[in-house]
């Protein structure tokens, strides 16, 4: 499968995940942000061009969705692919433990952005409590999932060539 | 013989399916129907049109408190209207599309209610902390006591008066301070909420039911 499609599908997949199951898949009472993990393992394996377009897609998406302010996801969501992007070309093998400090941190700073993007246009969001009571323990839960996540999409991938070759 | 046997157990376990599954759905049913029942009578006891609207989502992240309503403009909804239930207060439109609205809750961050305690009048401005609800800026020499009902001021023209939002739960006072604080419990439940009612502000032609669905 063309690799545009299957970033595409499995970005698109995430965004009606979240929507749906978000409400109802909430570990200790914290909604996932499975569209970040989706897009952190994307740009992680197989970061190309279309990655920074899909994530402010997928951003403006969770924004619709949130609060109604566009560009607070999608700026954050940027953000973190490229950084994830840089930070790609620094790892070549994908470790359990790097995979949960990477997730770990990645979720975290995106809720840095995206409570600094949401803290300038709104007063009173309690940014520090919002990133130690929300964003921290949600990087935590991340950290477990998104590995098993990122095996999912491995074998996706190797269950695509398989049925190739 | 054996068989046939068989084929009875079969049948019975089967039929023993589908009567669990009615039970389940005659259940269901009369809950919905008493909870439904209750939300109805006090639509028509109020002199306000309403339209009843069904939650189908809610906000995706973990800051905001939001939900997704199945009315919208074509249903009559505007932006800022009141949405409430039997019980109390619930938020407002915060934005319409034809068929879908965005309801803010009470509780969210960015939700400010003019309020009053019920038992003394005394005014104060209710905030939403993501978690729950503080009546701030009241009076420091004000007597406020835990279990005193809040209701909506009327002030700001948003909410309509009169609406009960909760109870004091805790009341905090600093020295320092010019103002008392107050921890306020909702009167709605509002995680376990269903369905609200969003009031239509404005005219509308005389005769015209009381509530739409």
């Amino acid at each position: 499968m063309n690799q545009a499609i299957f970033q595409s599908i499995l970005v698109f997949s995430g965004i009606i995940f979240q929507v749906l199951l978000a409400p109802y898949l909430h570990p200790f009472g914290y909604k996932l942000n499975w569209v970040l993990m989706i897009l952190v393992i994307l740009a992680f394996q197989q970061s190309n061009r279309l990655m920074p377009f899909l994530a402010i897609f997928a951003g403006i998406c969770c924004d619709v969705f949130s609060h109604g302010m566009f560009g607070v996801y999608g700026i954050s969501f940027l953000f973190v692919i490229l950084l994830t992007h840089w930070l790609s070309a620094w790892f070549y093998s994908h470790t359990l433990l790097l995979m949960m400090i990477l997730f770990f941190v990645l979720t975290l700073l995106e809720g840095f952005f995206s409570l600094t993007l949401l803290e300038w246009s709104q007063d009173d969001i309690r940014w520090s409590w919002n990133l130690i009571n929300m964003t921290l323990p949600l990087a935590l839960i991340h950290a477990f999932v998104g590995p098993f996540l990122l095996k999912g999409v491995i074998y996706l991938e190797n269950f695509g060539v398989r049925a190739k070759a | 013989m054996l068989i046939g046997i068989r084929n009875e157990n079969q049948q019975l376990l089967q039929e023993i399916a589908e009567l669990k599954d009615r039970l389940n759905r005659s259940l269901e049913d009369s809950v919905q129907y008493n909870r439904l029942r209750g939300q109805l009578l006090f639509a028509q006891r109020q002199p306000d049109r309403k339209v009843f609207a069904e939650i189908i989502g809610e906000s995706i992240d973990n800051i905001h408190q939001m939900r997704l309503i199945n009315r919208g403009s074509k249903h009559g909804l505007k932006r800022n209207f009141s949405a409430i239930l039997r019980e109390g207060l619930v938020g407002r439109v915060q934005s319409v599309t034809p068929f879908q609205s965005n309801l803010q809750l009470i509780t969210d961050f960015r939700s400010r209610v003019p309020a009053l305690i019920q038992r003394n009048r005394i005014r104060g401005l209710i905030y939403g902390t993501q978690t729950g609800l503080e009546m701030r800026q009241i009076n420091r020499r004000a007597k406020v006591k835990k279990g005193d009902r809040v209701i909506t001021s009327g002030l700001g023209g948003l909410y309509p008066k009169g609406i009960l939002i909760g109870t004091i739960v805790e009341v905090r006072v600093q020295p320092h301070e010019l103002f008392q604080t107050a921890s306020i419990e909702t009167a709605v439940d509002l995680s376990r909420m269903e369905e609200v009612f969003i009031i239509i502000s404005g005219s509308y032609p005389e005769g015209s039911p009381i509530f739409t669905d």
